[in-house]
């Protein structure tokens, strides 16, 4: 080869590079631009919103003693397996031990004896308060066997986002939980942030509805409960308020590409942190078969693009996910199963299909005909109650009236909303596609919870169900309470809403000052 | 919006504001017996240790807290007349930390027996409660506790322990334990959180309500 042709040929590299280069670099401005154009679009109130959730999540999580948000000790467990080994945890049959560094620290502090018994306290004294420093100082390794206990089988989004808190914070398993858990608060901001886009879709020009569904949902205690623990169900909140918020859009502007994507993502990402949104994948289905029908024949291409998207970024992480479980990790491909249950199995009971149809209703419903398998009202005491606060590992409530209290408000609210849908009954029937795509989402996640459910009660004869498991519900709860604040119209709708938020508030500040005396009185 | 409106809206606000102030206000002002420690032992058996006429259960490794001034425990006497008991709390090394007796009279369920005020924290103390006399006296625990043991009566019992909550002197308000509760915070926390943690939350609410309010006025305009 001549030097001429070496240097034609450097040279046309370097302008190839260079073309490449400039083309990315325009590329990455564009996207930034996109990106910052979004943001803006994006209303003050919404980030508003978004700032009393993490400012209530962050309250709660310094509330709330470490290890006390249900099932924290696995799910720290899991982080400290992505963190320290790089993998994932693995089923050890009996039960694996957690690592030194945080079973010591679990001992330290009580844990095994403050878990489950109300009256049973958080450290009280300064001697304890020795002890748990010393665990921390004895520099305990935080290796384990590999088994995070009730978390090893779920999918590792949120853990490995977790891990970087983990990583930076350093230090005792005190100080990575808490860092840990500031970014599951940072997960509850930004889940209200989607709430409120979810309103702005759902009910366009009903601004001040909005802010009082977002602001409903920052102050839930349960949502601010969880949202400052430590617990994979704080993304699913957020991936399932992304879906919903993405449906809605998509139902607001038509099926595109970049719709179907924004649905798929969200969904995609809410598998691979939590199976339990397999429950919205058939309203995701009619979202998305709906978006095709309205565009069909005009924008056929456009949506048939739309609905790849769609199906492309809900499948993906999923299949990978599958794949590196099954031959990286080792792990069965779905690890644990979903609603499966083995034929044999230790409480000697048997899998029926129709015990498992009549445990589904009557989870969520009252028994018709069907053969009692609940000595309790689950509707009032699993669903009501628990939404209305049941914290801890479900070991402390608020007194009995108020739970009374809040069924009276409850009624009223739902009196609020029928008037609201009776008025805007014409409004309703044109939507009524959209309103079967987010009763289909309800359904969905109620069948999947039941499942899981019944497979618990087969395989061991204990109760798996918990409020929290509806709360990828929470944009739906906000478009209740936006709705209504509807009810009151221009005049009286701004005067509800605030009423609405003054409750919500009271509501969330009462959860506090019980669990202030549940732990340190 | 309407002047009526916006004026309406603001007076929920401030009704809103001023009831949760006035709860916190009823509820700060509440007054009880509170703790000063408890041994967390689950309170799973209610005659985890029946002890007879002149018989004592004494349970070790307690940890005594500071502001003691009674025991609280779970105690029946069945269908006989309670018994009077009595109750001594001594260090590691044997020294009397404490002492008390309930006289006969109280009635079944959860007693407050009161003892001289402890000042100071003792770790690895132990506590005997001891029976006067005239009846048997059933004492609630846990009595499937394997890593404990007690001794009643001078034998040791395995797989046993009371439940024993240690209370502070009187009754107090929630306001006048709030100090107790601010140390209380800081305990079992993580090392960059533990002494300004309380004030945090304080901040994080107030500013939780300010923007809550401020985006509902913000809305009106």
């Amino acid at each position: 080869m001549s030097a001429s042709t070496v240097h034609r040929a450097s040279t046309g590299h370097r302008a190839f590079t260079g073309h490449r280069a400039s083309t990315a670099l325009r590329a990455c401005a564009g996207l930034r631009a996109r990106a910052a154009a979004l943001i803006r679009r994006v209303p003050r109130a919404a980030w508003l919103c978004a700032l009393v959730a993490l400012a209530n999540c962050l309250a709660w999580s310094l509330i709330t003693p470490p290890f006390q948000v249900p099932d924290e000790n696995a799910h720290y467990a899991y982080v400290a397996q992505v963190a320290e080994r790089g993998t994932v945890p693995r089923q050890i049959l009996p039960e694996g031990l957690l690592s030194p560094a945080e079973d010591g620290t679990l001992g330290a502090l009580d844990f095994y004896e403050i878990v489950g018994d109300p009256h049973n306290p958080a450290p009280f004294s300064t001697l304890q308060q020795q002890t748990i420093e010393q665990v921390g100082a004895e520099g305990l390794s935080r290796r384990g066997d590999g088994d995070a206990l009730t978390a090893t089988n779920n999918p590792p989004l949120y853990y490995m986002l977790e891990a970087i808190p983990y990583k930076l914070a350093g230090g005792t398993v005190l100080d990575r939980l808490a860092a840990m858990r500031m970014l599951s608060a940072l997960m509850g901001a930004v889940t209200v942030l989607l709430v409120y886009l979810f309103l702005m879709e759902l009910l366009p020009g009903r601004r001040r509805t909005w802010s009082v569904g977002a602001l409903a949902v920052a102050f839930q205690p349960m949502f601010g409960f969880l949202s400052g623990g430590v617990n994979s169900d704080d993304l699913i909140y957020l991936t399932a308020a992304g879906t919903l918020w993405a449906v809605a859009r998509m139902f607001r502007r038509g099926l595109t590409p970049a719709s179907g994507a924004r649905i798929g993502a969200f969904l995609g990402l809410g598998l691979v942190t939590k199976f339990t949104l397999i429950g919205f994948i058939p309203a995701i289905a009619l979202a998305v078969a709906l978006g095709l029908w309205r565009a069909w024949p005009r924008h056929r291409a456009r949506a048939l693009r739309g609905g790849a998207w769609a199906l492309g970024l809900v499948a993906a992480p999923v299949l990978v996910y599958l794949a590196v479980n099954r031959f990286v990790w080792k792990r069965d491909a779905i690890a644990g199963g979903v609603g499966s249950v083995p034929a044999g199995n230790p409480s000697g009971a048997h899998f029926s299909f129709a015990a498992e149809l009549s445990h589904i209703w009557q989870l969520f419903l009252p028994p018709l005909w069907m053969r009692h398998q609940f000595n309790y009202v689950p509707l009032e005491r699993t669903w009501f109650k628990g939404f209305i606060g049941r914290f801890g590992w479900l070991d402390y409530t608020f007194p009995e009236w108020f739970y009374g209290l809040a069924f009276a408000v409850t009624l009223l609210v739902g009196a609020l909303v029928l008037v609201t849908l009776v008025h805007n009954r014409r409004a309703l029937a044109g939507r009524r596609g959209e309103l079967a795509v987010y009763v289909l989402a309800l359904v969905g996640l109620c069948v999947e919870i039941g499942v899981e459910s019944y497979r618990e009660a087969i395989l061991t004869g204990t109760q798996f169900e918990q409020a929290r498991y509806l709360l990828p519900l929470l944009g739906l709860y906000a478009a209740i309470v936006a709705l209504a604040t509807r009810a009151g119209g221009a005049r009286w709708g701004p005067v509800i809403g605030a009423a609405l938020v003054m409750l919500a508030l009271g509501h969330d500040l009462f959860a506090q000052a019980i669990t202030i005396a549940r732990y340190y009185s | 919006m309407s002047r009526l409106t916006v004026r309406a809206v603001r007076a929920v606000l401030a009704c809103g504001l001023l009831a949760i102030l006035v709860a916190f206000a009823v509820l700060l002002a509440h007054s009880a017996p509170r703790r000063s420690g408890s041994d967390v032992t689950p309170n799973v058996d209610p005659a985890a240790v029946t002890l007879s006429t002149g018989e004592q259960a004494c349970q070790n490794e307690e940890l005594l807290p500071a502001d003691t001034a009674a025991l609280r425990m779970i105690i029946s006497s069945g269908e006989s007349p309670p018994s009077k008991l009595s109750v001594r709390a001594s260090g590691p090394h044997g020294a009397l930390l404490a002492s008390g007796a309930l006289a006969a009279g109280w009635r079944d369920g959860v007693v407050r027996i009161p003892i001289t005020h402890v000042s100071t924290s003792t770790a690895r103390a132990t506590v005997c409660l001891r029976d006067e006399g005239p009846s048997q006296v059933m004492i609630a625990g846990d009595s499937s506790d394997q890593d404990h043991a007690i001794q009643v009566g001078g034998k040791s019992v395995e797989d046993v322990q009371l439940r024993i909550e240690y209370m502070r002197p009187g009754s107090e308000s929630w306001l006048a334990l709030a100090p107790t509760i601010v140390h209380r915070f800081s305990l079992g926390k993580a090392g960059f959180l533990r002494d300004w943690e309380w004030v945090a939350v304080l901040v994080l609410m107030a500013l939780a309500i300010a923007l809550a309010v401020g985006t509902i006025l913000r809305e009106e305009t």
